[in-house]
């Protein structure tokens, strides 16, 4: 539920042409590879690598810090940017992600693009032939059964995936799957509308066109190939012990015995990550330049962690930010080299969400005042400044098609109550009297509101930060702390449990297609009482029925388009104050040359190379 | 020349509220083999002046002067080293609660073996051995079996009796008891004070008894020194104290004491008051607030001199002879004292 | 002896039932977030929830949860999977016990070589200059914050980010391969560990020592005439230090279930305490609950150890 950690990519491989990423940075190659910044707000020196250099060396071991584990080893569980990162070099997928690559996968397993049928209901791949999986299971050969498999096996109790009966709920047989598993909670389901006519080939069979929906999925760890005769034992348990013995493809693989027992693996403390003897490079288009990767786990502070880094001790940093004294010196540019950090847009943005059901926000001239008065940079430098990304003015991130439509970096024409990032309490006051509060500030019983947000920083400065402006309209705040997590699951997420203000949530990528930022944050009929993610719960006819038929736009630049119209359209309905739009930031040692991977925001472990 | 010559001993304790004077300025002789009784109320410094003796008040805050001659040497001079030699070996003490006197955590036996082996170079076993025949001696029977007992598995006049083998072990010149009996029952006492006098007569020891009940020297001390808040009042021998006593303070003692040779008095008498604070006693006479007869040069410091009594029995009281008399006459009947006639 | 060790042994057995039960009521009672939802994520149907709580028997009744949790743990010695990574608890527990044990038992030899001495010598030399200034020494590192201490300290002597580079940094444990290197790794948190609670000791021992050598048995063992090197170390010494054996025992029990949580957190030393935070900010629940089984167990038997090395130290306490 934590924003920016469990996520889904599920970009719309087919046909979109605007890439502004690749657009911009063909005049940045300084460091030998192309960078994404431009639109992206981003400084160019912190702009992130796509390319190794062109003198990348072979070999040494890439030292990443992280403060946390990853979720799952097991690639049908894994559900986060972190495991994502690893999963994209230890498993192979159909498809997979190229480091620029913002759009469209590149074929992976697959030896091309797959055929899709005239009708959009049958999508066909084609994989390579003699791939082999790592010791112990060298003598096997990757089958299109096995990708079958691995896809089957999510189903199971045991196996907890967060995305496949959502994304490909449309492929034929999932409810008989799904019926089957509940007679028999041990084996893997058959899913009928998945065929492997021969060991080449796999066949989708949709029940809609929702072609980009699947493709999306199969991009991701669920289709690196699983061996069912390996897997079956371990998938018999509930949860399955599949995690503890996974098989590889990728280009490396976690220590195992040759029982396939993973010894390179302590959750929590540490993975091993070694060379795959069985990847073949001339399959593949992955360099994988260094000979290991070493993750340690634990690192809590992350000062100290960041400087170590910094320091040449350790290489890359994994899933923490640097903190703000950090990223004030890398900066500065006097002790460290700027360039070696970087920060990339992460497909996310945070919000502070009102309440549109109930006063005082139920008026949308009062949530104008709000928004119109609130400081939205000092917002965003609670995260640490610019380079956590740019003040958010609409809902679409950069990088997602519908950004320059909507207005680029800056507010959509025409909403005053946007166009000063800072805030404008004149403005402010003028949205208040037209609320009827005559003094230009909020008077009365209304205007004692409840809040609920982090009790820990950053997001409990947003919070403070937030409370004050409210109070400088007139409001009074009753602010209450809880844990990251709760705030979510028993109050923002809970409509009937729900304050006033939620000022710590936020929306990140499902996918890269901008239908995924509307249909579950501002979709109506999608408020729901348990996990409720439409946290201004506005439910307007108008913009519901422009949600329904921007989905049907299929020419990307109409596409574009419809939703860059529906951005405008939603952020004019001023149900949220919007203040940033998220980067992730990374930090590297001077030894280390950094590649990031644009689909994940993170670097791409099989292109950062080591340098000398 | 005595065993033993205090002169002028004062001993100061700096604190933070001021000088606190424990003892200030006495002076006695201890004879070989004889039994000398300091007498006085709590807090009047005669644990103080002993342990002095022995050393064992110095610290970063206690003010030392006077002289402790002891066979040629001033103790009050001595180095910690010097000391050492003499406690526990020439002059040993023993004290008020056998309890606490005696480690809790130790055995018996390694507490006598220990006393030992400081002072005499002999082995282990032929320490044990001497320990068991002290316990022997102290009247504790199977000694080779409680030698291996806890202090806490004692009963507290054999803890006593311990305490007493413990001092004997080196056979020392003298012997310091510090109410040695105050803690026990009526009936140990008496076997306590017998045994002390038993083994002074065996070891040839002098004894310093001291204790703030006179009934606990009359069956035993030669001399008697009658203390209070600091300075000694009277000094003369058993005899003369019981008989003659010279100081007011004197009389109020012997009046609070239970005498069953004497016919019952109607209740035993208390001195009114409490002793003054050591920190800031009253000029001249320390006895002064609380004595019934102060008169005009009470205030004055008396010296310790022979004033109305036998050669030899000395006090610090302003009255003339024939008014302690007088005096005493008419405090006869309520403290018991034997009038001899005049 | 014999008797009394038995029934210690079983009142510890019924106390970590106890407390694994306290574990869960509390885990149900108090607010934390929902196992099942968090998994789910936040596009999670409400099946998909309902999927993941069956997996997890998070549907059956808190007894019925209970009861085959014990059975597992006290048959088996399985204390179950965790919740979000679906590792074997035991075997995380196992693997990270070692880290804690010496982290332990490094900082216990520093802080008693430390805090002993300086202990018996400030009460020695009761309010001298140098008990004085030590005890307003160890009073700064009593109130100094176990966190800021161990990041000043890596600031100051570590290898990698410190202003000197002396000692191995933050980190270095999990690079360390021999026993050696781990104990070279183990150097700065030992010191920071050890730092209050040698502290606390030396002021503990202090006030202990003062009260022993006013004791009527020390005026005995001077009177005695022994050197009073002998009447500090084997009389005072003796009878001060035995309620810091007690101590020492919670101690090391306390620390071994995991209360070394800032030291390990600071410089990212992979033990239990490290384990029970991410776990607590998780919701994980099997994992919580096998670390405080564990750490009460730790407890339980330190205290036994306790207990009957007192009835050895102290001839007074007798056992029946």
């Amino acid at each position: 539920m934590r924003l920016k950690r469990f996520r889904l990519i599920v970009p719309v491989c087919a046909l979109l042409a605007l890439v502004f990423a690749l657009s911009s940075c063909g005049d940045d190659d300084g460091g030998g590879g192309t960078t994404a910044g431009g639109a992206t707000g981003i400084p160019d020196e912190f702009a992130a690598p796509t390319a190794a250099p062109d003198d990348a060396k072979k070999g040494g071991d890439l030292i990443v810090l992280q403060e946390g584990d990853i979720d799952y080893m097991d690639p049908g569980a894994a559900y986060y940017q972190v495991t994502y990162t690893l999963d994209f070099a230890m498993f192979r997928q159909l498809v997979s992600w190229q480091p620029d690559d913002t759009a469209d996968p590149t074929p992976d397993l697959a030896t091309g693009e797959p055929e899709i049928s005239d009708d959009g209901k049958t999508i066909t791949f084609t994989i390579q032939d003699g791939i082999r999986y790592a010791p112990p299971l060298n003598d096997r050969v990757v089958t299109s059964a096995d990708i079958k498999y691995a896809i089957e096996r999510t189903l199971l109790p045991g196996v907890p995936n967060g995305y496949t009966a959502t994304y490909m709920a449309d492929v034929e047989g999932l409810k008989e799957a799904q019926a089957a598993v509940k007679k028999d909670e041990t084996t893997a389901p058959e899913w009928s509308g998945i065929e492997t006519p021969d060991d080449q080939t796999i066949v989708f069979h949709l029940s809609k066109p929702s072609v980009e929906g699947v493709l999306g999925a199969l991009s991701l760890p669920i289709s690196s190939p699983v061996p069912e005769e390996y897997a079956k034992e371990f998938d018999a348990e509930s949860p399955s012990t599949y995690g503890e013995h996974v098989a590889f493809t990728g280009p490396y693989m976690v220590e195992n015995d040759s029982e396939g027992k993973l010894t390179g693996y302590s959750p929590g403390k540490e993975i091993k990550l070694v060379r795959n003897p069985s990847w073949d490079p001339d399959t593949d288009w992955r360099p994988a330049y260094v000979d290991t990767i070493t993750v340690q786990e634990g690192f809590a502070d992350p000062t100290s962690a960041s400087k170590k880094i910094l320091e040449g001790s350790s290489s890359i940093s994994g899933d923490f930010p640097p903190s703000p004294t950090v990223v004030k010196e890398v900066a500065q540019g006097d002790k460290y080299d700027p360039s070696l950090m970087t920060a990339t847009p992460s497909g996310g943005n945070r919000y502070v969400a009102l309440n549109t059901t109930e006063p005082p926000f139920d008026d949308i001239n009062v949530r104008k005042a709000v928004i119109a008065n609130s400081d939205r940079v000092a917002l965003r430098n609670t995260r640490g400044g610019e380079l956590f990304g740019p003040v958010m003015n609409h809902f679409l991130p950069p990088l997602i098609p519908g950004f320059e439509e909507a207005g680029g970096l800056n507010a959509p024409e025409g909403l005053d109550f946007l166009q000063s990032p800072t805030g404008d309490p004149e403005l402010a006051a003028e949205y208040m009297k037209k609320a009827g509060f005559e003094s230009g500030k909020c008077e009365g019983s209304e205007c004692s509101i409840t809040m609920v947000g982090d009790d820990a920083a950053p997001g409990k400065d947003t919070a403070t930060v937030f409370q004050d402006q409210l109070e400088q309209l007139g409001f009074e705040v009753n602010f209450q702390p809880v844990e990251h997590s709760l705030m979510y699951t028993k109050f923002c997420s809970v409509p009937s449990q729900q304050p006033d203000v939620c000022p710590n949530v936020g929306w990140i990528k499902d996918c890269n297609d901008p239908e995924c930022f509307f249909d579950i944050p501002w979709y109506g009929p999608a408020i729901n009482p348990s996990n409720n993610s439409n946290w201004a719960r506005l439910d307007d006819p108008e913009v519901n029925k422009a949600i329904e038929d921007a989905r049907l736009v299929t020419d990307p630049e109409e596409r574009a388009q419809a939703y860059g119209d529906l951005d405008k359209l939603v952020t004019s309905k001023a149900g949220v104050v919007p203040w940033v739009w998220d980067n992730d930031v990374v930090v590297r040692s001077p030894d280390v040359a950094g590649v990031i991977n644009l689909a994940n925001a993170f670097y791409d472990l099989s292109y950062t190379s080591l340098k000398g | 020349m005595s065993l033993l010559e205090v002169r002028d001993l004062q001993v100061h304790f700096e604190t933070d509220d001021g000088v606190v004077k424990a003892v200030d300025g006495i002076s006695f002789d201890v004879e070989r083999g004889e039994t000398l009784g300091i007498v006085g109320e709590s807090g009047c410094g005669k644990s103080v002046a002993n342990m002095t003796i022995l050393g064992l008040t110095r610290s970063p805050v206690t003010r030392i002067s006077g002289r402790i001659l002891f066979e040629g040497g001033d103790l009050a001079q001595a180095s910690s080293d010097e000391l050492r030699t003499v406690r526990g070996n020439d002059i040993a003490m023993i004290f008020q609660d056998p309890l606490t006197s005696l480690h809790p955590f130790y055995k018996v036996g390694r507490q006598l073996v220990e006393a030992i082996l400081t002072h005499q170079e002999i082995s282990k076993k032929a320490a044990r051995k001497r320990a068991v025949e002290l316990l022997g001696l102290v009247g504790i029977p199977d000694g080779e079996r409680r030698i291996d007992e806890y202090p806490h598995e004692f009963s507290g006049g054999m803890r006593q009796r311990v305490m007493m083998a413990m001092a004997l072990v080196n056979d020392p010149k003298i012997l310091i008891a510090d109410e040695p009996t105050t803690a026990l029952d009526v009936t140990i006492q008496a076997q306590i004070l017998a045994l002390v006098e038993r083994l002074q007569e065996q070891f040839g020891m002098a004894v310093i008894l001291i204790t703030h009940d006179l009934g606990v020297i009359a069956e035993s001390a030669d001399n008697v020194a009658v203390m209070y808040a600091g300075r000694i009042v009277e000094r003369g021998t058993l005899d003369q104290i019981f008989y003659d006593p010279q100081h007011p303070y004197t009389w109020g003692l012997l009046g609070s004491l239970a005498r069953p040779d004497r016919p019952r008095v109607k209740r035993l008498s208390q001195i009114q008051g409490q002793p003054p604070s050591l920190l800031a006693p009253p000029e001249g006479c320390h006895f002064r607030p609380r004595c019934p007869h102060e008169f005009a040069k009470c205030p004055q410091v008396p010296g310790l001199e022979v004033r109305g009594g036998e050669p030899g029995h000395a006090d610090r009281c302003w009255l003339s002879p024939e008014q302690k008399r007088t005096l005493r006459v008419i405090e006869a009947g309520r403290i018991g004292l034997e009038v001899p006639a005049a | 002896m014999a008797r009394y060790i038995a029934r210690r042994v079983l009142w510890g057995v019924a106390l970590l039932v106890i407390v694994s039960a306290v574990v869960f009521v509390l885990f149900y009672v108090f607010p934390s977030a929902d196992p099942a939802k968090l998994r789910a994520g936040r596009t999670a149907n409400p099946q998909l929830i309902e999927q993941i709580r069956e997996q997890l028997h998070l549907d059956d009744p808190i007894y019925v949860q209970f009861w085959d949790y014990m059975k597992g743990v006290f048959l088996h010695f399985d204390f179950g999977r965790s919740f979000t990574s679906q590792a074997d608890v035991r075997t995380i527990i196992l693997d990270r016990l070692p880290a804690t044990a010496l982290l332990v038992a490094g900082s216990v030899v520093i802080w008693l070589m430390i805090g002993l001495p300086v202990g018996i010598i400030s009460a020695v030399m009761r309010r001298s200059l140098l008990d004085r200034s030590t005890m307003i020494i160890t009073l700064a590192f009593i109130s100094a914050p176990v966190f800021w201490l161990g990041l000043v300290a890596l600031y100051l002597f570590a290898q990698d980010v410190g202003l000197i580079h002396i000692f191995p940094g933050i980190g270095s444990y999990l690079s360390a391969d021999t026993f050696l290197a781990k104990c070279e790794s183990m150097l700065l948190p030992w010191m920071v560990l050890a730092a209050a609670t040698a502290a606390i000791y030396a002021r503990y021992l202090r006030s202990s020592m003062i009260d022993t050598m006013s004791e009527d048995y020390i005026r005995t063992a001077r009177a005695k005439g022994l050197p009073e090197r002998d009447v500090v170390l084997r009389h005072g010494v003796r009878s001060a230090i035995t309620p810091i054996v007690t101590l020492l025992g919670l101690d090391v029990g306390l620390l071994l279930a995991g209360n070394a949580i800032l030291t390990e957190t600071v410089f990212n030393i992979p033990g239990v305490g490290q384990q029970i935070v991410l776990s607590i900010r998780r919701s994980d629940l099997p994992m919580i609950q096998g670390i405080v089984l564990f750490g009460a167990f730790f407890i339980i038997i330190f205290n036994l150890i306790v207990d009957i090395l007192y009835a050895y130290l102290d001839p007074r306490v007798r056992y029946q």
